[in-house]
């Protein structure tokens, strides 16, 4: 299982403001909330 | 007296039905694997009027454009089905649960939360059932069953495989 912290810092890795935000333990309403972050991050990145 | 009995009976009846499980069929389609598009109704359960999509996870069951009804399991030919309510679309997605490539491939449906660059899925399914012993909780004053139900959760970047990120689980229901 890949619940750690650092396995999602590698996971997210390219965008560094992000993996900042991730703490220890993380709930699932943060998850949702990083990949939501992280997919408009990359969609503006992309406009 | 006799009122009283009555309308409990009444008012216990009417919570009965209402808490029952029926089903609906809802527009939707499957993809096989081999990328055909398979147009059908998909059937859903619903309990006291809320759509219930535990039962998708491990298998689903559909009607096609001849009318014939038709189960399939994850290990079959469905790599993604999808459907719609009024309210909502639900997608599904063949995952496997199994991170370990060497084992055996343990498929299931699961249920896209979020769509984007990289996608978030959710499955769950009952797994297991604990014994909870009398005095550990003050809401548990005698020893009780307890089945435990796990989430897991998976992301995926476009093209690539889907991974396991976090497993977390609770505890739904009970019995004695």
């Amino acid at each position: 299982m890949n619940n750690d912290k650092k396995w999602l810092k590698n996971y997210f890795r390219d965008y560094p403001e992000l993996t900042k935000k991730i703490g220890r333990d993380i709930e699932t309403y943060e998850l949702e909330i990083m990949v939501k972050e992280y997919n408009d991050w990359k969609g503006e990145k992309k406009e | 007296m006799k009122k009283i009995f009555t309308s409990f009976i009444f008012s216990l009846s009417v919570t009965v039905l209402l808490a029952q499980k029926n089903s609906s069929k809802f527009p939707g389609f499957l993809i096989a694997t081999n990328n055909d598009t398979i147009k059908a109704q998909i059937i859903v359960s619903e309990h006291s009027n809320n759509i219930e999509l535990s039962n998708l996870f491990r298998e689903v069951t559909y009607i096609d454009s001849t009318g014939k009804q038709i189960t399939v399991r994850p290990n079959e030919c469905i790599s993604s089905f999808q459907f719609s309510n009024k309210i909502q679309n639900y997608y599904f997605e063949k995952i496997n649960l199994n991170d370990n490539l060497k084992k055996e491939p343990e498929y299931v449906f699961a249920l896209r939360i979020i769509k984007g660059y990289i996608s978030l899925y959710e499955y769950s399914a009952n797994t297991e059932y604990v014994k909870i012993k009398p005095g550990l909780s003050p809401n548990v004053p005698t020893a009780t069953n307890v089945s435990q139900r796990y989430f897991y959760y998976f992301l995926q970047k476009q093209n690539m495989p889907p991974s396991r990120v976090k497993r977390d689980f609770s505890f739904t229901s009970e019995f004695r």
